[in-house]
């Protein structure tokens, strides 16, 4: 009755209507749940969730190690810089320490009228029996032996030994060192010596002559190594025995000699530096 | 290639000793470090120009120091003498040979100490030194300077091990 392409049309005609009525159906919602659907979903579902679990977990695990290692990287790298920065910001530390010292030193020269030679303390004694340091300045900077070595805090000491670029400096705590100073107030006169210990002895001071604890004691300029009035330390004892006829007068000194970096050597103090 | 292992020796002492351990509060005063490279030429060697590298090390000490100059130098000289003296009476290789040695070492330097200052300030001044500190040093140094010469003895030896390759080495490159 049919031929064959009229079937094959009939066909195709009627699988676009059922498949047009299908989708419009199930795009209104209105088409019931099936079992087939449920089914399949069944059936396929756990494993596209292992598979998806499994892409999930490997994804994870790929961004956790490129994390590791990125962050591991980035540690390294952050601790490097880290430790970069300390190093500089230790390096400006210094540099500020000795700027504020230096700052000192520059105030101190300012305000009297010496020629200096700054200089940077580079050994100190090799025994602890005598009390003197190395600086890194010497006779090509014009300092000779015998000239007087100070900073901003007072009196440090003398030139002992030059040579061509260093000095040793006779510290006024050690044995051999002497200033002739005088008690600021009241102007008693005395010599400050070391006795190879943090204090010095201020000598020569008569029993009857009232020294007190906290009494600055300042160099007299008589010596000819020191110039007058730079300070030499304070007195911390005074102890004055009924048979003597000196007072034991113990001074510390007002320079802190385990905690000098640099000095001023004054290669002139008899006249006057230049003014600009 | 031992003079040149004893002046980098020196140097390495004498630096620590002046620049390095005063820096350091608990150790700023310590021994006399210089002594640890004596004994150990004197000990070593019997030969006259380990006296005269002594005597230069002393007189480097004298300059470096606010002593007065022949202390150091005379010590060492002493020291020596004494190491040559000691070592025929005792075993060198006995475990009292060196603290022995150390120990009277010491004992010399603080003898021209004392002599010094009781030269320059008589009595008094010796009485006023640091006695507490000079038997503190002296314990500290007979502990440590043997150990320290042992010590160098071993740094020594892989030393000449060293510059005996570095010398191969290059001759052999001579050759080719």
């Amino acid at each position: 009755m049919f031929s064959r392409k009229m079937l094959l049309l009939i066909g195709g005609l009627l699988f676009v209507a059922v498949n047009f009525i299908m989708v419009t159906v199930s795009s209104r919602e209105a088409m019931p749940d099936n079992g087939v659907e449920r089914i399949a979903i069944s059936l396929i579902a756990p494993f596209q969730a292992a598979v998806a679990h499994t892409l999930n977990s490997a994804e994870k695990v790929w961004q956790v190690y490129f994390c590791t290692v990125s962050t591991a990287e980035e540690n390294s790298r952050l601790r490097r810089k880290l430790s970069k920065v300390e190093e500089v910001n230790n390096r400006l530390h210094e540099v500020e320490l000795e700027n504020r010292r230096l700052k000192k030193l520059v105030n101190f020269t300012r305000s009297v009228d010496y020629k200096f030679v700054a200089a940077q303390v580079i050994a100190r004694d090799p025994t602890p029996f005598f009390k003197t340091i190395m600086i890194d300045k010497g006779a090509n900077d014009d300092i000779e032996k015998g000239m007087p070595v100070l900073v901003a805090e007072g009196v440090v000491g003398q030139t002992i030994r030059v040579a061509g670029r260093y000095s040793r400096i006779l510290l006024i705590t050690d044995r051999n060192s002497a200033v002739d100073s005088l008690v600021q107030g009241s102007r008693i006169r005395g010599v400050v010596k070391g006795d190879n210990s943090e204090k010095c002895h201020f000598r020569y001071a008569l029993r009857k002559e009232g020294i007190r604890d906290g009494d600055m004691i300042v160099s007299s300029g008589f010596d000819q190594v020191f110039p007058k009035g730079l300070k030499v330390g304070s007195v911390v004892e005074v102890k004055k025995g009924n048979s003597e006829l000196f007072q034991k007068v113990i001074v510390e000194p007002s320079v802190d000699f385990d905690k000098l970096e640099e000095v001023l050597v004054a290669v002139d103090f008899s006249e006057p530096k230049k003014k600009e | 290639m031992t003079f040149p292992f004893f002046i980098i020796l020196a140097l390495f002492l004498i630096v620590m000793q002046t620049t390095v351990l005063p820096e350091i509060s608990i150790i700023s005063n310590s021994f006399d470090l210089v002594i640890i490279n004596v004994l150990y030429v004197s000990l070593l060697f019997s030969h006259p120009w380990v006296l005269g590298a002594v005597a230069v090390i002393g007189c480097i000490m004298d300059s470096l120091s606010g002593s007065p100059f022949g202390l150091y130098l005379s010590s060492y000289i002493w020291m020596y003498i004494l190491v040559q003296l000691m070592k025929p009476v005792f075993f060198s290789r006995s475990l009292f040979f060196l603290p022995a040695v150390t120990v009277f070492s010491v004992l010399l330097e603080y003898l021209f100490l004392l002599l010094s200052v009781f030269i320059s300030s008589g009595g008094k001044g010796v009485l006023s030194l640091n006695f507490s500190l000079m038997i503190k040093q002296l314990l500290w140094a007979a502990l440590l300077i043997p150990v320290a010469v042992k010590l160098v003895f071993i740094v020594h030896r892989y030393w000449d091990k060293g510059c005996e390759k570095l010398f191969e080495k290059r001759r052999l490159k001579g050759s080719v």
